[in-house]
C-alpha cells in the first residue's frame, strides 16, 4: 500500500512528465486500437461485400469441375436430381437462406450491327435478386417473369449502342465446336465496378444458360446463409450428409475463392503488428526515460529508503508500480477514446471507395473486438511496467552512502 | 552508563578510489562503543561520517571488523544488513532525509510497516512517538510544510519507530540554528534515557561536545583520544 502511495504521489509530483508519458501511451493505444478496429471492419465489411456480391458463403460443384480449369464447361455439372438432393439436405438447416443455381457463360453477343466478346453467367432470377453484385443504372435486374431479358454492363451497352429493350444475340461455343445461340433483350444496364467487367458482363436467366448448353443441369450452386458465423457448422453438416447420400461433390468457401481478400488481410495484420511494435518501442523509451529522470532526481530519497532498511526488492516494486499505474491509467483513457471514436463513426457517415472488383462503397467504421482491446491494452500496460524495470534495478543498486551525499 | 559494548570496531580501514588514487578515510581505527551517548568528534574529513556509515551497516570496511549484536557486519550479505538496519538501527541525517511525498505519519511508520505489529499497534506506537517529539498535531502534514527543526524531529521519530538498539545521528544539528539544535539534543537525550537506546552522534558542534561526556576524537582516520 505504501509503495502504491509513493508511486502515485511521485507521479503527481512530476505531473508534467507524467502527463506527457500518459499522452504517448494514450495516443499509442488509441492509434493501435483504431487500426485494429478498422482492419476488423474491413475483414467483416469487405468479407460481407464479397459474400453478398460475388461468392455467397460457399459454392457446391460436381467433383472434377474445379480441376478442368474451364469455367464454362458443363462436363461436370449437377443434375436436377443431385440439385434436388442437395436442396433437401440443406432444407434441414435453418441457417441456410437460399440456394442459387448458376451456369457460367463465355462467348459472343451481337446485334445486327456489332458483336463483342462477353463473360457472364446465368442465374435463377429470383435468388439472384438477393445478390448485390452490380448497381442497376437503367432498367431492372433479371426479370423473374421473362427469362429472355438480360442485364449488360454499362460499358458494353455503350460500345454496342444498346438501350433498354434492344435485342441481343448470345452465342456460346458447344462441345462439337459449333455455336449455340439465343436471342434475348436488354432488361437492365448495370455498373459492375471495374471497366473490364463493365465492357464484357452479361447476365441471363438460368433458363437461357441451360438452353444454350442443351441441358437441365446446373453448373454449380451458391449457398447463402443468414449469418457468416454459421458457415463452418453448416458446411461440416453438408459434407457429412453428402457423403452419406453418395454424392460426389466438392466445395469452396468464399475465403478460399478470393486469394486477394486473404492477401489483404495478411498485409493489414502485418502492418498493424508493425505499427503496434513501433508504438510499444516508443512507449518503452518514453516511460523508461520518465522514470529514469525521476529516479535521478530522487537519488537521496532512494538512499534514505535503503538506509532505513527498505530492501532492494521493495525499491524495485515501488518503481515498477509507477510504470504499472502509468500503464493502467494510459490504457484506460486510450480504450475509452477508441470506443468514443467507434461511436462517433457510427453517427458521422464517412464513405470509402469500393474495394477492388466490387461495386458498393464501404462506410468508414471501426469494429473493436474485445480480444483485441484486451490484447493490445495488456501489451501496452505490460510494456509500460517493463520499461521501469531497468530504472528500478538501477535505483535498487544505488550506493547508499553516495546517494545520501546528494541530499 | 553501563559498560556493555554495543558496537565493537577493530582495526578499521576504509579507503576511497579517486581515479587511480586511493584516498584513506579510516586507518586502523579500533573502538568499543558502549551503551549510552557517544559523540564522534573531529574536523571535516577526519572520517567521522565514514565511521558512522560503516557502524550503521550503510557501507563496508576495506579491512577490519565491526561487531554489532555479536555479528561481524563485514561478513553479512546486503539483505541481512538491510534487515539489521531496519530492525536494530535508527538513522538521523544532517539533511533530515524525509520522503517528500509521504506525510509525517507515513514517514515515521515506514520502517515498521513490515514488522509483526498490527495496524492499530503501529498507529498507537507512531502517535505516541510523534507526541514525544512534539509533533502529534503534525501527523498528516508533509515535510514541505515543516520547519527544519520539525523535520529533524520527524527524522528522530522515524529513527525511534522500530525501537532500535542503536541510533546513529550524523551531524543532526548542523543544518539547524543553535536554539533548535539545542532542543533536538535535549529531545535525543530524553529519548535515550526513556528508551534505553544507545546513540552515536557525529558532530563538530561545540554545544554537542559540551553536553556529551563520552567522546571519540578522530583525526585523519585514526583515534586521537578516547
Amino acid at each position: 500500500m505504501i509503495e502504491t502511495k509513493i508511486a502515485v504521489r511521485n507521479l503527481i509530483a512530476n505531473s508534467r512528465r507524467t502527463l506527457l508519458t500518459l499522452l504517448i501511451i494514450v495516443v499509442g493505444l488509441t492509434a493501435v486500437l483504431f487500426i485494429a478496429g478498422y482492419i476488423n471492419m474491413v475483414r467483416v465489411g469487405f468479407g460481407e461485400l464479397l459474400i453478398g456480391e460475388k461468392y455467397s458463403h460457399f459454392q457446391i460443384y460436381k467433383k472434377g469441375f474445379l480441376d478442368t480449369n474451364e469455367p464454362t464447361s458443363m462436363a461436370y455439372s449437377l443434375s436436377p436430381e443431385e440439385t434436388a438432393k442437395i436442396e433437401e439436405i440443406l432444407s434441414a438447416r435453418e441457417e441456410v437462406n437460399f440456394i442459387l443455381p448458376r451456369i457460367n457463360l463465355h462467348g459472343m453477343v451481337g446485334t445486327t450491327e456489332d458483336s463483342k466478346i462477353f463473360l457472364g453467367y446465368s442465374a435463377d432470377p429470383f435468388y439472384e435478386s438477393f445478390m448485390t453484385y452490380g448497381t442497376i443504372e437503367q432498367g431492372i435486374k433479371l426479370d423473374m417473369d421473362d427469362p429472355y431479358q438480360c442485364v449488360v454492363g454499362k460499358g458494353l451497352a455503350k460500345k454496342m449502342g444498346l438501350d433498354l429493350g434492344a435485342e441481343l444475340l448470345i452465342q456460346v461455343p458447344n462441345e462439337g465446336g459449333g455455336l449455340e445461340a439465343e436471342l434475348v433483350s436488354v432488361g437492365g444496364i448495370a455498373n459492375f465496378g471495374p471497366e473490364e467487367l463493365n465492357n464484357t458482363a452479361v447476365l441471363t436467366s438460368i433458363d437461357i444458360g441451360r438452353s444454350l448448353n442443351y441441358t437441365d443441369n446446373n453448373q454449380y450452386l451458391l449457398v447463402m446463409l443468414h449469418e457468416t458465423q454459421y458457415l463452418e457448422d453448416v458446411l461440416a453438416y453438408l459434407k457429412d450428409e453428402v457423403a452419406r447420400a453418395g454424392l460426389d461433390l466438392e466445395f469452396r468457401t468464399w475465403v478460399e475463392m478470393d486469394p486477394f481478400y486473404q492477401k489483404v488481410m495478411r498485409d493489414y495484420t502485418f502492418q498493424l503488428n508493425l505499427i503496434a511494435g513501433i508504438f510499444l518501442f516508443v512507449i518503452l523509451l518514453a516511460v523508461s526515460n520518465t522514470i529514469y529522470m525521476s529516479i535521478v532526481e530522487r537519488t537521496p530519497e532512494i538512499g534514505t529508503l535503503r538506509a532505513i532498511g527498505i530492501s532492494r526488492l521493495e525499491i524495485i516494486r515501488t518503481i515498477l508500480k509507477e510504470g504499472l499505474i502509468l500503464g493502467i491509467i494510459g490504457v484506460s483513457i486510450g480504450v475509452g477514446l477508441a470506443y468514443l471514436i467507434q461511436i462517433l463513426l457510427r453517427v458521422v457517415y464517412v464513405e470509402l471507395p469500393p474495394p477492388p472488383s466490387l461495386t458498393n462503397p464501404i462506410r468508414l467504421a471501426i469494429g473493436l473486438r474485445v480480444k483485441d482491446v484486451f490484447m493490445y491494452s495488456g501489451l501496452l500496460a505490460g510494456c509500460s511496467t517493463f520499461a521501469t524495470l531497468f530504472p528500478g534495478l538501477k535505483a535498487a543498486n544505488t550506493n547508499i552512502v553516495s546517494a545520501l551525499r546528494h541530499a | 552508563m553501563s559498560d556493555e559494548i554495543v558496537v565493537k570496531v577493530e582495526n578499521l580501514h576504509k579507503s576511497y578510489s579517486m581515479g587511480k588514487v586511493k584516498v584513506p578515510a579510516l586507518r586502523g581505527l579500533s573502538y568499543n562503543f558502549k551503551e549510552g551517548f557517544t559523540v564522534v568528534a573531529g574536523a571535516s574529513g577526519s572520517g567521522k561520517s565514514t565511521l558512522l556509515n560503516i557502524v550503521g551497516c550503510l557501507d563496508l570496511p576495506s579491512e577490519g571488523h565491526v561487531y554489532l549484536q555479536g555479528n561481524d557486519i563485514a561478513e553479512m550479505d546486503e539483505a541481512a544488513r538491510s534487515r539489521l538496519r531496519r530492525s536494530h538501527i535508527g538513522f538521523i541525517f544532517q539533511s533530515f532525509s524525509l520522503i517528500p511525498v509521504l506525510s509525517v505519519y507515513d514517514n515515521t511508520e515506514y520502517p515498521i510497516l513490515r514488522s509483526a505489529l498490527s495496524k492499530s499497534e503501529r498507529k498507537e506506537r507512531i502517535m505516541r512517538i510523534l507526541e514525544d517529539v512534539g509533533l502529534g498535531e503534525y501527523a498528516h502534514r508533509f515535510p514541505r510544510e515543516l520547519s527544519g527543526g520539525q523535520m529533524q524531529r520527524v527524522a528522530i521519530a522515524r529513527a525511534l519507530a522500530a525501537h532500535p538498539k542503536l541510533i546513529i545521528a550524523d551531524e543532526p544539528t548542523a543544518n539547524l540554528d543553535s536554539k533548535t539544535g539545542e532542543k533536538i539534543l535535549e529531545l535525543l537525550g530524553r529519548i535515550q534515557k526513556e528508551q534505553g537506546a544507545s546513540v552515536i552522534i557525529a558532530s563538530h558542534d561545540g554545544n554537542v561536545l559540551e553536553r556529551i561526556s563520552t567522546k571519540l576524537f578522530i583525526r585523519d582516520g585514526e583515534v586521537c583520544n578516547d
